[in-house]
C-alpha cells in the first residue's frame, strides 16, 4: 500500500505549517516502508492519522492511496479497507469501556476472523496483560489499555499500521516488548507502519523520521 | 448498541403501537363488516326506486299545468349521477267510474277512479295478462297492496262486509265507465295484482295512451316521476331534490342518511385509530432516534473497527422489524374475536351477515408493516451512515 501526499494542509492548521517537512510537500509513503512523524502536541499528528484513517477530509490538497484519492471512496471501501489493509492504534484507543479487554479484541476478531485464540492469548501474556483479560477495559490503567487496543489493532491483516502514540503511557519494559510484537507482525506480513510520537520522544527504529 | 433500550421501554413502545394497530386495523375490518352488510341490506330493503313530485302550492289552483315536470326540468333529472333512468307517470285525463254489480262478490261499491301507467320496466310485479290492445274490453288493473288492507280493516270491518283475500279479489270483475270530450265507453276492469312501489291505480301504458287520445283534452305535463338509482343512501341526492323542492317518498331517503351517519361514524372511528397509531409511532421513531444517538459514539467506534454501517443499521431495522411483527401476530386473535363479536352483535340486531374474510384486513396490515419497516430504515440507515462519513 502506497501513500502519496500532494500538498496536504488540514483546514485547521492553515497558515500555520510553514516548517513542516509533511504538510504541503508532496511526500509518498511507499508500502512496507516504516516511518515516524515526530512533533510537539497541537502539531496536528492526530490530525494526520485520522486523514489516513479516513475519518476526516477537512484538508486541502490531494492524498493518493494506490493512486486512488482518499476522498473518492465510499464506506464500503472504507470498511473493507478498515478490515483488511490499514490497521490503527489510536490516540484515543476507542476501547468499549463496559466491555472487557478480550472482548474488546474480539469484537475486531471476530469481524475480521483473522487471528486463532491462542495466538491472541498469546499476546496478552506476552505484553505483560495476561491477567487481564476478563477485566473491563474501562477498569484498566492507560498504559494496559494502550497495551490492549494493539492487539486488537493486529487481529486483522494489514499492509500499513497507523499507530498514534501507542507508547505514551508505557514504561521502557513494555514499550520495547510492544515494539519487538509490532516488528515481528509487521515484517510477517510485508507490512508498514506510520507511527507519531512526541518530538525526541523513544519509539520504533523507522527508515525514515520526518518533523510535521 | 440497544444501551439505553430498557426493557421497560422497548415494552412501552411495542404496548403503543400495539394499542393503535388494533384500534387501526380492529376499526378497518369492522369497516368491512359494516359495509357488506349494509350493502347487503339495502338491496333487501330499501328498492332502488324513488317516486319524485313537484310539491302542491297556490299556484296549482290557479293552472293545473305548474304542478308537471317541463322537459327540461326531466332532462335535468336524467343527467344526475345518481340517476340511472327515470320514466314520467302517464295520467289519464279523463273521468273514470267503476262499480260492482249486484251479482259481484262485493256489491253495491261504487267509486270514481283515477289511472295512472308507468313503464312496464318499472312495475315490481308480473301480473299475468298485463296485456292491452285495442278492442279489448277487459282491463287489467294493479291497485296498491295498501288498498286491500284498507277495504280489509277498515271498510269490511265497519261495515260487517266479508274480507276478501288477494287471489278472491282476483276475480272480481268490475265495471268501468270512461268519459270525456263528449265521449262514453263502457268497459270491464279486472284486478291483476298487487304492487309494493306504486302508490297509485295503474293501468297498462297502451291502454291509456288510447284512452287519452279518445277521452283526454290533449297532451299534459306528468306531474309525476318514478327514477331508478344505484345510490339511494347518496347525500347528492336528497341535496339535489331539496334545492328543487321535488318532493318523494322518503323513506329510502331516510335509510340513505342512516346509512351516510354510519359511514361517517366509521370513519371518524378510523381516523381517532390512525391518530393513536400515528402517535405511537411518532415514539416508536423518537424512540429509535434516542437509540441511534445514545449509541453515536458506540457506533462510530464500530464504524472505526471496519464495521460497515449498513451492517450496523440492519441490526435496528431488524428490532424494527421484529417489533413490527410481534405486534402483527398479537393483532390475530383480537381480531378474530372481535370479528366474531361484531357478527353476533349485528345478526341479534336483526341484519343478516356474510362472514367476511380475514385476509385482505391480514393484507393491508402486512403492507402498512412493510412500509413501516421500509421507511424508518431507510432513515435509519442514513442516520448511521453519517456517523461513518461525519468522523
Amino acid at each position: 500500500m502506497e501513500l502519496a501526499f500532494d500538498r496536504v494542509e488540514p483546514a485547521p492548521l492553515r497558515g500555520q505549517t510553514a516548517h513542516s517537512q509533511v504538510w504541503g510537500h508532496a511526500i509518498v509513503f511507499p508500502a512496507g516502508s516504516r516511518t515516524v512523524v515526530r512533533a510537539p502536541s497541537g502539531a496536528g499528528k492526530t490530525t494526520l492519522i485520522s486523514i489516513l484513517y479516513g475519518l476526516r477530509s477537512d484538508y486541502a490538497g490531494r492524498i493518493r492511496l494506490d493512486g486512488r484519492d482518499l476522498r473518492e471512496l465510499g464506506i464500503t471501501e472504507w470498511a473493507l479497507l478498515r478490515r483488511r489493509r490499514l490497521g490503527l492504534v489510536p490516540q484515543d484507543l476507542q476501547l468499549f469501556d463496559d466491555l472487557t479487554a478480550w472482548e474488546n479484541v474480539e469484537l475486531k476478531n471476530r469481524l475480521t476472523r483473522h487471528r486463532a485464540r491462542q495466538a491472541v492469548e498469546g499476546w496478552f501474556e506476552r505484553l505483560g496483560v495476561g491477567g487481564l483479560q476478563r477485566r473491563p477495559a474501562g477498569t484498566l490503567s492507560l498504559g494496559q489499555r494502550q497495551r490492549v487496543a494493539l492487539i486488537r489493532a493486529l487481529c486483522q491483516p494489514f499492509e500499513m499500521l497507523l499507530l498514534d502514540e501507542p507508547f505514551s503511557h508505557l514504561d521502557e519494559d513494555n514499550t520495547r516488548r510492544a515494539i519487538d510484537l509490532v516488528e515481528a507482525e509487521c515484517a510477517a506480513g510485508g507490512a508498514g507502519w506510520v507511527l507519531t510520537s512526541l518530538a525526541g520522544d523513544r519509539g520504533l527504529a523507522g527508515e525514515r523520521v520526518m518533523d510535521l | 448498541m440497544y444501551q439505553g433500550l430498557g426493557w421497560v421501554r422497548l415494552g412501552g413502545m411495542a404496548g403503543g403501537v400495539m394499542l393503535g394497530w388494533w384500534l387501526l386495523f380492529g376499526g378497518v375490518h369492522l369497516a368491512r363488516i359494516a359495509r357488506q352488510t349494509l350493502r347487503e341490506q339495502r338491496d333487501l330493503l330499501a328498492p332502488e326506486y324513488l317516486i319524485v313530485n313537484k310539491p302542491v302550492g297556490l299556484a296549482g289552483l290557479l293552472k293545473a299545468d305548474t304542478a308537471g315536470f317541463t322537459e327540461a326540468e326531466l332532462d335535468e333529472l336524467r343527467r344526475q349521477p345518481f340517476v340511472r333512468s327515470l320514466a314520467p307517470f302517464q295520467a289519464g285525463r279523463f273521468a273514470v267510474r267503476a262499480s260492482t254489480g249486484d251479482e259481484s262478490l262485493v256489491p253495491g261499491l261504487e267509486s270514481d277512479l283515477f289511472l295512472e301507467a308507468v313503464p312496464d320496466e318499472y312495475l315490481d310485479f308480473e301480473p299475468a295478462q298485463w296485456r292491452w290492445a285495442p278492442g279489448m274490453t277487459e282491463v287489467p288493473i294493479v291497485v296498491p297492496r295498501d288498498y286491500l288492507a284498507l277495504y280489509n280493516f277498515g271498510y269490511a270491518a265497519s261495515r260487517n262486509l266479508p274480507t276478501i283475500s288477494e287471489s278472491l279479489i282476483r276475480l272480481v270483475r268490475f265495471e268501468l265507465r270512461l268519459e270525456g270530450q263528449g265521449q262514453e265507453a263502457q268497459m270491464t276492469g279486472r284486478i291483476a295484482g298487487f304492487s309494493q312501489r306504486l302508490p297509485t291505480i295503474l293501468v297498462p301504458w297502451s291502454f291509456l295512451e288510447w284512452a287519452n287520445g279518445k277521452f283526454g283534452p290533449g297532451a299534459s305535463r306528468p306531474s309525476r316521476v318514478i327514477l331508478q338509482t344505484d345510490r339511494p343512501s347518496d347525500p347528492a341526492l336528497a341535496a339535489f331534490l331539496a334545492a328543487r323542492s321535488y318532493q318523494c317518498n322518503a323513506e329510502q331517503l331516510r335509510a340513505g342518511r342512516r346509512a351516510w351517519m354510519m359511514r361517517l361514524l366509521l370513519t371518524v372511528v378510523g381516523g381517532f385509530g390512525l391518530v393513536v397509531l400515528g402517535l405511537a409511532l411518532w415514539i416508536l421513531g423518537l424512540s429509535i432516534e434516542l437509540l441511534v444517538i445514545r449509541n453515536t459514539d458506540r457506533l462510530r467506534r464500530l464504524i472505526l473497527l471496519g464495521y460497515h454501517p449498513s451492517w450496523l443499521a440492519w441490526h435496528y431495522v431488524g428490532l424494527l422489524g421484529a417489533l413490527l411483527l410481534a405486534v402483527n401476530l398479537s393483532a390475530l386473535l383480537p381480531l378474530h374475536w372481535l370479528a366474531r363479536l361484531a357478527a353476533e352483535n349485528l345478526e341479534r340486531a336483526g341484519y343478516a351477515v356474510e362472514p367476511i374474510a380475514l385476509w385482505p384486513t391480514l393484507a393491508l396490515m402486512a403492507l402498512a408493516s412493510f412500509g413501516l419497516v421500509a421507511g424508518p430504515g431507510a432513515w435509519i440507515r442514513r442516520q448511521v451512515i453519517r456517523l461513518g462519513e461525519g468522523g
